[in-house]
């Protein structure tokens, strides 16, 4: 069918109006977005105060996360609307969150939702814990993970048709951190010296990436700094309970031989700090076959690894009788051993271990410190010459995450005279620093005066000499 | 030992030049003339300047206070230290058939380390910590350079003197830092607190004689001349003396030395 070019005209003028009137009709349908979203740049972020390397101040540590540290934003727009939701989502890597299908609940889900604001105002004040963040990512929710070491995490910033809440979003903006809930492994020591009140402790090999991610060493003394000895004790294990009851006695003699009783095993100590195991109950009566004489039961008594209780109760009866099962065992008591015992053989301490989280920086137990990530030698601050002391290691990662303690290292800071001392001693009288005006000195000699005034003499020698040379220039002109 | 490795590092150095201007002479045909006239370029270009670099053993005399063995015996010994050192001479005034004179400046290192000894029992170390002494022995002193022997004859030796003030900056400590002896020393201005460290000068002299290597390869020597700027190689012997034993204001640790250092040195 042919169209002339007046009926065109008059076609493309009716499809433009129905489109406008379509699009105006959409457009009304539809409620108006907020508009022009910004968010600022982090307003609050505490942990973000205390730290000096500008790459990791605004990440999530784990003691962030344990303390519910919080970021605070301020959202803006240039225009708001109802029904809309400003949302915060997360994700770890490059997930885009303001595609709808990646904020789906599903499995392997990779956005997750970390604020929601219900018409948000102009200017909204976003808060969000870091805590919230790290539940997402971590499976037990205890701001603990050995696989979150430094992720990049991505804060979107959507804001949401509340009747679309799964379409894509374009008014968005992301903010950039990242996540470390892990503690960095405990330091390797390999040795340790004894000073002259202090201890020098040799670390192992450290690779390369554990060394940047080394913010400082902290090192822990038990006694503490200053004092001759622990300030404490503690013993190891409780005794043991006593054994079972009893066996019963073996049955009448003759075949089938009877079987004797069997005593309670004896109760298990506790175990305390280096674990000493607990008594063994007795054993019942075993019977001997036939009808001869039967053995009774016999008790074994508690064992510990450093002091042996024994007790045993022996019965046996003969002929035709059964014999009564022996009485079970007293219960082992428990072992003496006090934990935090030093020697050169056993090195612990009743206030920290190795393995475990490290004493509080602020307890007494803490005994030096080192920001150098390179060090291959550790020293402690003063501590007291003559006690044999138990030292371990905390590593500090860059975001303050702490490692478990170091294995214990014990010795003894022996006093020593070292050679200035004993040049002191001796009668020697230098030292005492190097800038001080004044005479020469030296005892008994007076040769000092005589090198001060040949050095004078040198100086106004010369000045002379240039005078005089000065001179003759002058006469000359 | 310490001897030994004093001797090892400055025969090295020795033998290394030594080899170096062999092995160049080697290649040069004919080989090299102790005959004056043989010799290209036999007038020797008026250096300014002489850089050193010595290394031999160095004996503080620490214990002259104390008669045979004092502390530093006890703690460091009684053979050398190691010493190396760097000098700079300028001697842009010439005597007539005597040589070159003018300023000289040294700055040398010498440190030492021996076990601690028990409060309790002076006479045992301690394994493991350590006590040292450590000196930088500078001097500022006139030198002369009696040059008019090498130029004017076929014995390419320079005899030298110089004489000046000398400084010995030195501290002693352990691995924990520096010494310190009083009763308040932890504190933030210590009232009774000496610190293991002081400077101690006195005058400085030595003499020394120098080799010339160029006649080993003439050839050689002038293009070193002409690339480097370098007039003359030496190898140099030196008696050194300084008695270091006074200071500014307060008792003085002697720390100066009698001693014999070997080198190289360079005309420039």
């Amino acid at each position: 069918m042919a169209h002339s070019p007046s009926s065109r005209s008059r076609l493309r003028r009716a499809l433009c109006t129905l489109g406008t009137v379509a699009l105006s009709t959409v457009g009304f349908a539809t409620p108006a977005f907020a508009e022009g979203l910004a968010v600022s740049n982090i307003v609050k972020y505490t942990p973000a105060d205390s730290r000096t390397d500008p790459d990791v101040k605004y990440w999530i540590s784990k003691a962030d996360c344990e303390r519910e540290e919080k970021f605070t934003f301020t959202a803006t727009f240039t225009s708001v609307a109802t029904n809309t939701d400003l949302e915060v989502w997360a994700t770890l890597g490059s997930t885009d969150c303001s595609i709808g299908m990646n904020r789906q609940t599903k499995d392997g889900q990779a956005c997750f939702l970390v604020y929601s604001e219900p018409d948000p105002v102009v200017s909204t004040s976003v808060e969000i814990s870091a805590r919230t963040i790290a539940d997402q990512f971590t499976s037990t929710a205890d701001c603990s993970s050995t696989s979150i070491n430094g992720q990049s995490v991505t804060l979107y910033f959507l804001v949401i048709n509340q009747s679309e809440p799964s379409a894509d979003v374009t008014e968005k903006q992301t903010w950039p951190t990242s996540i470390d809930l892990s503690a960095p492994d405990p330091p390797n020591i390999t040795g340790i010296t004894a000073g002259d009140g202090t201890l020098d402790l040799a670390l192992g090999d450290v690779t390369a990436e554990a060394k940047n991610d080394t913010q400082r060493y902290i090192l822990f003394c038990d006694p503490p700094s200053g004092a001759a000895s622990s300030n404490g004790s503690c013993s190891c294990g409780n005794p043991g309970a006593d054994g079972g009851a009893a066996g019963s006695g073996g049955n009448l003699p003759g075949p089938p031989p009877a079987t004797g009783g069997t005593g309670g095993i004896g109760g298990m100590p506790t175990t305390g700090g280096t674990a000493m195991t607990g008594g063994m109950g007795g054993i019942g009566g075993m019977p001997t076959t036939g009808g001869t004489a039967m053995t009774g039961g016999m008790g074994m008594g508690g064992t510990t690894t450093s002091s042996t209780t024994t007790s045993s109760n022996t019965s046996s009866a003969t002929g035709s009788t059964a014999a009564a099962g022996g009485s079970g065992g007293s219960g082992g008591s428990g072992g003496t051993g006090e934990c935090g015992e030093k020697s050169a053989d056993v090195c612990s301490s009743c206030f920290f271990a190795e393995g475990e989280e490290a004493p509080s920086e602020d307890s007494e137990y803490k005994c030096g410190e080192s920001t150098n990530n390179a060090a291959s030698t550790l020293q402690t601050d003063s501590i007291e010459n003559g006690t044999i002391t138990a030292v371990a290691i905390a590593v500090v990662d860059k975001v303050g995450n702490v490692s478990p303690l170091s294995p214990l290292q014990c010795a003894t800071p022996t006093e020593v005279t070292d050679f200035y001392e004993a040049y002191r001693e001796n009668g020697g009288r230098g030292g005492g620093g190097t800038c001080s005006l004044g005479f020469f000195n030296r005892a008994n000699n007076a040769a000092g005066p005589a090198l001060a005034l040949l050095t004078a003499s040198a100086f106004l020698f010369r000045r002379r000499r240039k005078t005089s040379k000065t001179k003759r220039i002058g006469g000359a002109q | 030992m310490r001897s030994a490795s004093v001797f090892i590092v400055s025969s090295a150095m020795t033998l290394l030049a030594l080899s170096i201007s062999n092995t160049a002479a080697a290649q040069t045909p004919g080989g090299p003339s102790w005959r004056q006239r043989a010799r290209p370029n036999q007038t020797l270009p008026d250096s300014k300047f002489t850089f050193e670099t010595r290394f031999g053993g160095y004996y503080p005399k620490v214990d002259e206070e104390f008669g045979a063995d004092g502390p530093f015996a006890q703690y460091f010994g009684k053979g050398p230290q190691f010493y190396f050192g760097l000098g700079l001479d300028w001697t842009p005034l010439r005597i007539p058939y005597v040589g070159r004179i003018g300023p000289a400046v040294g700055w040398g290192f010498t440190t030492m380390n021996g076990d601690a000894r028990k409060v309790s029992d002076p006479s045992a170390a301690v394994d493991g910590v350590d006590t040292s002494l450590t000196i930088h022995a500078m001097n500022v002193s006139a030198s002369l350079r009696i040059d008019e022997i090498a130029r004017r004859t076929v014995v390419p030796i320079v005899p030298y003197a110089k004489f000046g003030l000398g400084m010995g900056l030195w501290s002693s400590g352990t691995s924990a830092g520096t010494s310190k002896i009083g009763t308040d020393c932890n504190a933030t201005t210590p009232t009774d607190c000496t610190k293991g460290e002081g400077l101690s000068i006195g005058p400085q002299f030595s003499l020394g004689a120098m080799l010339g290597m160029n006649w080993l390869d003439p050839r050689s020597g002038a293009m070193v001349r002409e690339n480097s700027g370098v007039n003359q190689v030496y190898i140099f012997g030196e008696w050194m003396w300084s008695g270091l034993d006074y200071s500014i204001n307060k008792d003085a640790m002697r720390v100066g030395t009698s001693s014999w250092v070997l080198g190289l040195a360079l005309d420039l």
